[in-house]
């Protein structure tokens, strides 16, 4: 099995990135994204590792140490990379540990919940543990890792026009939903809850990994039904799909390039979260060779904007905007019946206005949305498998387009 | 006056309950997370070393050998993980070092002349994870392997938007590496449940 001493490789390409940077960054805790963009992937490393968050209840926690690791793993030490990523992987495993605060994750600051991430950074992360450990040459964990970066996706559908239903829409459907429902929702007629359809995953990188990683196994069936897979959710990875079926490579490079979307608040009480992107998607491929050999272009396996702007990839973080809304209505309502109650007397309305005043500071206490995230993914991702023969062979890789996107990677040799 | 005075006393209290049940809420919610994970657990490992261990010295091949037989070396040098869950390398030659240190197996080395042995490396990646309590056998000499173990990890995942089950296997086989022949295998699985949505 030639493939069995196959190796695989991660890079960056974020030259571009720079330009892009918002000017209005979110709050957060440890932001090292102007490292990364300059490739200072050691700087970056060591600034979140020097501050990392020790609390597992806090927020931070995970996010920290996704970060430690992506930039552990994009720093060229994926052994330096397994400790962080235990850890990662175990919270992560841990499913449903916010199920039971439904009501204070929607009425309180979300901060006191314990993070896990959008689904989306979640199955990236599970997808760079699938590839530092296949750098590693654990080729079953890398398998096991991918798998799990597959979970269930909620699809809420279309609108009349055809259109992906956005955070907004949902939210004003689950707010119906709860007006249909006399104010007292119950966790039955929860639209958030019950309103959408279970689908499979469509998370491209994360087939093509399992796959790859199963082939290095020898249960190249089984690798092949997931790449098959990923060429049935992604027509357009066809070519890497096929590439990687004939067997013909012993190197596979995963290259990332620009930076991921940031997170914003915006609407009424900066109660809604969004994704913003910070480097713009299009299909531009990569274009590869092996210097002295003929050009390839590899299409784009997985587009972070685009995960990030689909509600299928994102926590049902604007329910706090149906809150907010409800907040506000509550006050106002509440305000008032108390005054008229106290001016005549009437104990009845004094008692009702009261709990509409605690039911909507309940509500409004959680009106500010969490803009806390990942904010080291790559806005793009590439797999370029290629069959390099020769000791000293350089590489070059190029997004289409973008010349100073360029790298060399002089100096390698093919896997012992 | 009276049901006056008491409306208000509530509404007080009712006013009060707006702020305390934030801070409630608040406590409540400073607890790390649950055991919702269908991950295996270091009682899972041990579990799975005694269960082995024990059908390992009922087996004839064992059961027949006294401490006056031919001495058997078994290595236990490979192991693979099949499962939907990330083993660490650690952790797969925990189980190993488990077993290697159970009753059982300890009394087989005094009774039934047989010996296991596990990498050098492997011993000390043990001994340098914190998490482990890997102890020394002062007894331990390293010698030629007449047999090898293997074990290899699988587990089925039945997994929707809200639940998700893994069902372990752990299959050993031991091998007689003069005859080629398989002298004992055996399967070992437990089921592991979780609730609640994989992203939440």
């Amino acid at each position: 099995m030639t493939n069995q001493n196959n190796t695989l490789v991660t890079g960056s390409l974020l030259l571009l990135a720079l330009c892009l940077l918002p000017a209005c960054q979110a709050p957060h805790a440890i932001d090292v994204s102007h490292f990364v963009v300059a490739g200072e992937y050691g700087k970056a490393r060591m600034v979140v590792r020097n501050n990392l968050e020790k609390k597992r209840g806090e927020r931070e926690f995970l996010l920290d140490r996704m970060q430690l690791g992506i930039l552990t793993l994009a720093d060229g030490y994926p052994q330096s990379a397994q400790i962080v990523f235990e850890d990662v992987y175990q919270l992560l495993r841990t499913q449903g540990i916010n199920a039971d605060r439904t009501v204070a994750s929607q009425v309180f600051y979300e901060g006191v919940k314990i993070w896990k991430g959008e689904p989306f950074e979640q199955a990236l992360t599970f997808a760079y543990y699938s590839m530092q450990q296949a750098e590693l040459g654990q080729w079953d964990n890398a398998r096991a890792a991918a798998s799990n970066g597959l979970f269930q996706l909620r699809d809420f559908g279309e609108n009349k026009k055809g259109e992906r239903l956005d955070t907004e829409e949902i939210a004003r459907r689950a707010i119906e939903a709860e007006r249909k429902a006399a104010g007292q929702p119950t966790a039955k007629d929860d639209y958030i809850n019950t309103g959408y359809a279970v689908r499979e995953s469509n998370f491209t990188l994360g087939y093509l990994l399992q796959g790859i990683a199963s082939r290095q196994l020898g249960r190249t069936e089984e690798g092949n039904d997931f790449l098959n897979v990923a060429a049935q959710v992604d027509p357009s990875v066809r070519p890497v799909v096929d590439h990687l079926k004939s067997g013909q490579y012993n190197t596979v490079f995963v290259v990332s390039y620009g930076l991921g979307p940031t997170k914003v608040a915006y609407g009424m009480d900066n109660a809604l979260a969004k994704f913003q992107p910070r480097f713009p998607s299009d299909d531009s491929p990569l274009i590869g060779r092996i210097v002295g050999q003929q050009r390839a272009a590899y299409p784009v396996v997985c587009d972070v904007n685009r995960m990030a702007s689909d509600h299928m990839w994102n926590n049902m973080e604007d329910v706090r905007q149906a809150k907010s809304i409800l907040g506000n209505v509550l006050l106002g309502a509440g305000a008032v019946t108390t005054g008229v109650g106290a001016h005549n007397d009437n104990d009845t309305a004094v008692l009702i206005g009261i709990g509409l005043m605690a039911a909507g500071a309940l509500a409004k206490a959680g009106a500010h949305a969490d803009t806390r995230y990942c904010n080291v993914m790559p806005q793009r991702m590439y797999v370029v498998p290629m069959m390099i023969t020769q000791p000293n062979t350089t590489v070059e890789l190029e997004v289409q387009g973008r010349p100073n996107s360029r790298i060399a990677l002089a100096g390698l040799s093919p896997p012992p | 006056m009276r049901q006056r005075a008491w409306l208000r006393s509530y509404a007080r209290f009712t006013l009060a309950l707006t702020f305390a049940l934030p801070v409630v809420f608040f406590l409540n919610n400073c607890g790390g997370p649950g055991n919702q994970t269908t991950r295996m657990t270091t009682e899972d490992f041990q579990e799975m070393a005694a269960q082995m261990s024990q059908s390992l010295a009922m087996d004839d091949n064992f059961r027949n050998r006294t401490a006056q037989s031919e001495p058997w070396v078994i290595s236990i040098d490979k192991t693979q993980n099949l499962s939907s869950d990330v083993i660490t390398e650690s952790e797969r030659w925990y189980v190993v070092q488990k077993i290697r240190s159970s009753l059982p197996i300890r009394t087989m080395g005094e009774q039934k002349n047989v010996q296991f042995v596990i990498p050098a490396e492997q011993l000390q990646r043990m001994r340098n994870d914190p998490r482990l309590d890997v102890k020394d056998d002062p007894n331990f000499q390293r010698t030629t392997p007449t047999h090898q173990m293997t074990a290899t990890f699988r587990t089925v995942t039945r997994a929707d938007a809200t639940n998700r089950t893994d069902l372990y296997y752990c299959e050993f086989h031991l091998y007689n590496l003069k005859t080629g022949e398989q002298d004992w295998t055996d399967k070992f699985e437990y089921k592991r449940a979780a609730a609640g949505h994989i992203w939440d």
